[in-house]
C-alpha cells in the first residue's frame, strides 16, 4: 500500500518535473497570439486569456515557476534549518535555548498576514517571493532536525567517538549527517508542497509578480477578468487549480512515505 | 465570495417580501456597492455614486444636461456680468421642500454658508470667497472674489438644505435630516442592507418616472452580477467589464447600455528626470504606441482612444481640430534616438546613455487592477524594438501612490520613472487644466509629472480667470494644442462606462456623456 502510493506520487512529480524542464508548450506564454477571451479550440487547446495569450502555454510554463519556487524555497528553508538545528542540538546550553526561543518565535507568527505584509513591502519578484516563503517556514525543520540531532549525540558510540578526541566535523560528516538527511528529505517534501501553494495564494491575491506566468497569476488574471462569471472558468480557473491539487497531492504521497521510513517515532512504534 | 451570495440573496428575498406586501408599483431595484450612510450633503460617502444619488434627494441651482453642459434647474435664469464676478439668479416659483415648506432665496444664501463655515471637501472649496445677497425671495446674487468661467458646474454640483430644518441642526457633519427638493424623498434606511426612495409627486419638474427605488447594498462584484442575470436586481451602479458585456448582450432580458467615460488612463513620464525631461523622447515614445491596438485588446474595444491633449472627444471642452498621436515608423523612431545620443553601444539589444547606463526603467501599476498592469505590459512590448527597456513592477495601489504624488501634494516631488495612472471624471468635467499642467505646484497641484512650461503657465492663469465660456474654450485649444505637443504624459485611453439594466422594469435610462445612467435626468422629465 505504502509503496503504491509513493509510486503515484512520485510519478506525478516526474511527470510535472518533466514538464517544467521541457515545457512542452505550442506557443510563447508572453506573446500574443489570438484574440482575447477565446474558447478552447484546436489551436488553444484552453483558450486565450484576456490579451490574447494562449493559456495552455501559461499553465505549461507556470508549472516551471511553481515548481522553481517549490524547490528553491523548500531548499533555502531547510538548509537554514539544518543549520540551525545541528547547532542547537550540538551545542545545548543558552545557544539552544536562543536559537528555540527564535524557532518559537517564528512558529507562533500569524503565518498568511506576515506573508502579505511581507510580500507586499519587499516588492514582487519571484525572488522575493522565495526569500519570504523560506523566511518564514525554516522553523519546522530547525526543531526536528534538533530533536534527532540531540538523539544522536548521546548515541553510545558517538559519545565515544566524542570521548576519543573526534572533532565536531568528524562527528557531523560520519554521525550526525547520515542520521539527519532523511528527516532533511522529508521536510523538504512538506516545505516544498506547501510554498507552492503560496506562491499561487500571493500570485492570485496579485501580491506575486504579475508578469511572471505561474499558476497563481493565471488564477488572478481569470478571477479579476470575469471568468467566474462566464463559462471561462472551465479552462481557465479549473487546468491551473487541478495541478495546484496535483502537485500538493504529489508532495504530499512521497513525504508519506519517506516520513513512514525515516521518522523515528514513526518507525519504532 | 459564497458569503455575499447568501447575504444577496437574503437581502433580495427580504425586498421581493416587501414589495409583494405594498404593492406599489412600479418600483425598481438598483444595486449600490456600499453604504452611503445617511445620504445628507455632509454624510453621503463616495463621489460616484453617493453623490449622484445625494442628487436625487437634493436640488442644485442648475443641472448638467446630457452634454455636461450647466442649465438653469431650481433658478429658473442665470445671468452673469460682464466681467464675471457677479451672477445674479431668479429662482422658479413654488417649489416645496418635502414636508410643504417653500423653498426660497434665504435657503439658497443657507446653504451655501454653510458649507462656508462647515467645512465639505467637495462644496466648500469652490464656493471660497463667494458672498450671497437676497434681494427678495426670489433673486440671488452670487458675488465671486475673481471671475470663473466653470462657476455654473459649482452651482450644478451644490445640493441646496432647507434653512428652516438645517439652522437646528448642532452639527452639520453628523445631522441626518434628508428633507429636499428632490424628485425622490429617501423614506427607508436598513443600515448595511438597503435604502427606499419613494417618489415626490409633487416635483416642480414633472412626477419622476419611476415610483419606488430600492437600494439594496452588494458589496461584491461578480455577487452583484450573479443578482442581475438571475432577475434578483434591475441595475446596479456598478460598471460592466467589457468581458462581460457578450454575455449579456446576447440574454433577451437584459439590455447594456454604453457610452464615453471621463475616467482617464495615462502613461506618466517623470519630467524632471532624464531622457524623460526631453520632449522628442517623450514624442518618439508616444510615436511607437499603437492605441487603437492597445484599445481593442485591453478593453475589447470599450474605450475611446486618448486625445494627446488631455481632453475627451466628447467633452465640450475638446480642441476637435487635434489629431491623434503622430504615429512613427520603427526605423524613424530608432533613427531619431540615435541622433539624440542614445545608442547601443555594447551590442545587447539595449541602448545606453552617453554616460553608458543602459535605457532601462521602473514602469509602476497598481496590482489590483488587471487592465492597467495588462497595459503597461504592452507598452513595454512596444517599446522593446527600440532598444528601451520598461520593467512593468506591479505595487499596491497606495505604495504607487506615495511614489508618485507624495502625500496627495505635487510640492513634496515624485520618485519614479514612469507609471500607469488616472484622473477622475472631475478632472474632465471641470478640464482642470491648470492643476494638471501649471509648473508651481500649489496651482498645480495634479502635476505629477513635474512637467514646466512658462508660456503655457500664462495660459493656464488666463483660462481660470477668464469672464466667458467661449473665451475660455478658445484658450483651452491653444492649451491642448501646446500640449499635445510637449506631451508631459500620454492619455492612452478614456474606458467607456457600461451598464447592464432590465428594462422590463425600467427603460427611461438617460446617458449622461461622459458620468453615465446613474443620475436625476435618469428619472425626471428632460
Amino acid at each position: 500500500m505504502k509503496s503504491v502510493l509513493s509510486i503515484i506520487g512520485l510519478t506525478i512529480l516526474g511527470v510535472l518535473g518533466g514538464i517544467a524542464i521541457f515545457t512542452p508548450a505550442p506557443y510563447d506564454p508572453h506573446e500574443r497570439v489570438s484574440a482575447p477571451f477565446q474558447p478552447p479550440s484546436p489551436q488553444h487547446w484552453l483558450g486565450t486569456n484576456d490579451i490574447g495569450q494562449d493559456i495552455f502555454s501559461e499553465v505549461v510554463h507556470g508549472t516551471r515557476t511553481s515548481l522553481l519556487v517549490g524547490m528553491l524555497a523548500a531548499f533555502l528553508a531547510v538548509l537554514i534549518g539544518v543549520i540551525v538545528g545541528v547547532i542547537a542540538g550540538y551545542s545545548g546550553g543558552s545557544v539552544d535555548t536562543l536559537c528555540m526561543r527564535a524557532v518559537d518565535v517564528v512558529l507562533v507568527v500569524p503565518f498568511l498576514p506576515l506573508m502579505i505584509v511581507l510580500a507586499a513591502y519587499l516588492g514582487p519578484s519571484l525572488l522575493n517571493v522565495i526569500l519570504v516563503i523560506a523566511a518564514l517556514t525554516w522553523a519546522r525543520p530547525a526543531r526536528v532536525i534538533r530533536s534527532q540531532v540531540l538523539t544522536v549525540k548521546s548515541l553510545l558510540y558517538v559519545e565515544a567517538a566524542h570521548a576519543v578526541g573526534g572533532s565536531f566535523w568528524h562527528l557531523l560528516r560520519w554521525h550526525i549527517i547520515p542520521a539527519i538527511v532523511p528527516l532533511a528529505m522529508t521536510q523538504f517534501v512538506t516545505v516544498a508542497s506547501g510554498a507552492i501553494l503560496i506562491e499561487s495564494s500571493l500570485a492570485f491575491l496579485g501580491l506575486g509578480d504579475p508578469v511572471q506566468k505561474s499558476w497563481g497569476t493565471v488564477l488572478y488574471y481569470a478571477q479579476a477578468r470575469g471568468a467566474f462569471l462566464t463559462g471561462a472558468w472551465l479552462w481557465w480557473v479549473v487546468p491551473p487549480g487541478a495541478l495546484i491539487t496535483l502537485s500538493v497531492l504529489g508532495f504530499a504521497l512521497v513525504g508519506y512515505a519517506l516520513e513512514q521510513r525515516t521518522n523515528p517515532r514513526l518507525q519504532y512504534n | 465570495m459564497r458569503a455575499y451570495r447568501l447575504i444577496a440573496f437574503v437581502l433580495v428575498l427580504g425586498i421581493l417580501v416587501f414589495f409583494t406586501a405594498t404593492a406599489q408599483a412600479p418600483l425598481i431595484r438598483l444595486a449600490i456597492p456600499t453604504t452611503e450612510r445617511a445620504l445628507t450633503p455632509y454624510t453621503y460617502n463616495t463621489g460616484y455614486p453617493g453623490w449622484y444619488l445625494l442628487m436625487l434627494v437634493y436640488d442644485a441651482l442648475m443641472v448638467t444636461d446630457l452634454d455636461g453642459v450647466p442649465r438653469p434647474w431650481l433658478a429658473e435664469s442665470v445671468q452673469v456680468s460682464s466681467d464675471g464676478t457677479v451672477w445674479t439668479l431668479t429662482l422658479r416659483p413654488n417649489i416645496r421642500w418635502h414636508d410643504g415648506q417653500p423653498f426660497t432665496s434665504a435657503d439658497v444664501k443657507f446653504s451655501y454658508e454653510l458649507y462656508q463655515r462647515v467645512t465639505h471637501p467637495r462644496f466648500s472649496g469652490p464656493l471660497r470667497g463667494v458672498t450671497v445677497e437676497t434681494p427678495d425671495a426670489r433673486t440671488v446674487v452670487l458675488r465671486l472674489s475673481a471671475p470663473s468661467p466653470i462657476f455654473d458646474l459649482t452651482l450644478a454640483d451644490t445640493p441646496i438644505v432647507p434653512k428652516h430644518i438645517w439652522e437646528k441642526a448642532s452639527d452639520p457633519k453628523t445631522f441626518e435630516n434628508t428633507v429636499g427638493t428632490g424628485p425622490y424623498r429617501l423614506t427607508q434606511i436598513v443600515p448595511d442592507q438597503f435604502y427606499r426612495l419613494e417618489a415626490n409627486a409633487d416635483y416642480f419638474a414633472g412626477k419622476p418616472a419611476v415610483q419606488a427605488l430600492i437600494l439594496p447594498i452588494i458589496k461584491d462584484a461578480t455577487a452583484t452580477f450573479t443578482a442581475l442575470q438571475a432577475g434578483q436586481i434591475d441595475a446596479a451602479t456598478r460598471t460592466l467589464t467589457p468581458e462581460l458585456v457578450a454575455q449579456f448582450q446576447a440574454r433577451p432580458d437584459i439590455k447594456v447600455l454604453s457610452g464615453p467615460g471621463f475616467v482617464s488612463t495615462l502613461l506618466l513620464f517623470n519630467n524632471e528626470r532624464a531622457p524623460f525631461s526631453d520632449p522628442r523622447v517623450r514624442r518618439i515614445i508616444a510615436g511607437v504606441i499603437n492605441y487603437e491596438e492597445l484599445v481593442r485588446t485591453v478593453l475589447l474595444g470599450f474605450a475611446t482612444v486618448g486625445s494627446p491633449g488631455f481632453i475627451h472627444p466628447s467633452s465640450p471642452w475638446y480642441n476637435a481640430r487635434l489629431g491623434g498621436y503622430q504615429a512613427l515608423k520603427l526605423e524613424q523612431a530608432n533613427r531619431a534616438l540615435d541622433e539624440l545620443g542614445y545608442k547601443d553601444t555594447n551590442g545587447d539589444g539595449v541602448r545606453e546613455f552617453p554616460d553608458g547606463k543602459p535605457l532601462r526603467f521602473e514602469l509602476l501599476t497598481r496590482s489590483g487592477d488587471p487592465v492597467r498592469i495588462r497595459t503597461a505590459e504592452l507598452i513595454a512590448q512596444a517599446v522593446k524594438p527600440l532598444g528601451i527597456v520598461f520593467d512593468v513592477r506591479s505595487l499596491d495601489a497606495d505604495t504607487v501612490a506615495q511614489r508618485v504624488w507624495p502625500d496627495f501634494d505635487a510640492c513634496k516631488g515624485r520618485n519614479y520613472d514612469l507609471a500607469i495612472w488616472g484622473w477622475s471624471a472631475p478632472v474632465m468635467t471641470k478640464a482642470d487644466v491648470r492643476g494638471l499642467f501649471h509648473s508651481d505646484c500649489k496651482v498645480g497641484t495634479i502635476n505629477v509629472v513635474g512637467y514646466a512650461n512658462k508660456t503655457l503657465d500664462g495660459l493656464l492663469d488666463r483660462q481660470a480667470q477668464t469672464a466667458s465660456r467661449e473665451e475660455r474654450k478658445r484658450l483651452l485649444d491653444e492649451i491642448q494644442k501646446i500640449v499635445a505637443e510637449d506631451l508631459p504624459f500620454l492619455t492612452l485611453f478614456y474606458p467607456d462606462l457600461i451598464f447592464a439594466v432590465r428594462p422590463a422594469a425600467y427603460d427611461g435610462w438617460a446617458f449622461l456623456k461622459g458620468e453615465g445612467i446613474i443620475h436625476k435626468l435618469s428619472f425626471v422629465k428632460r
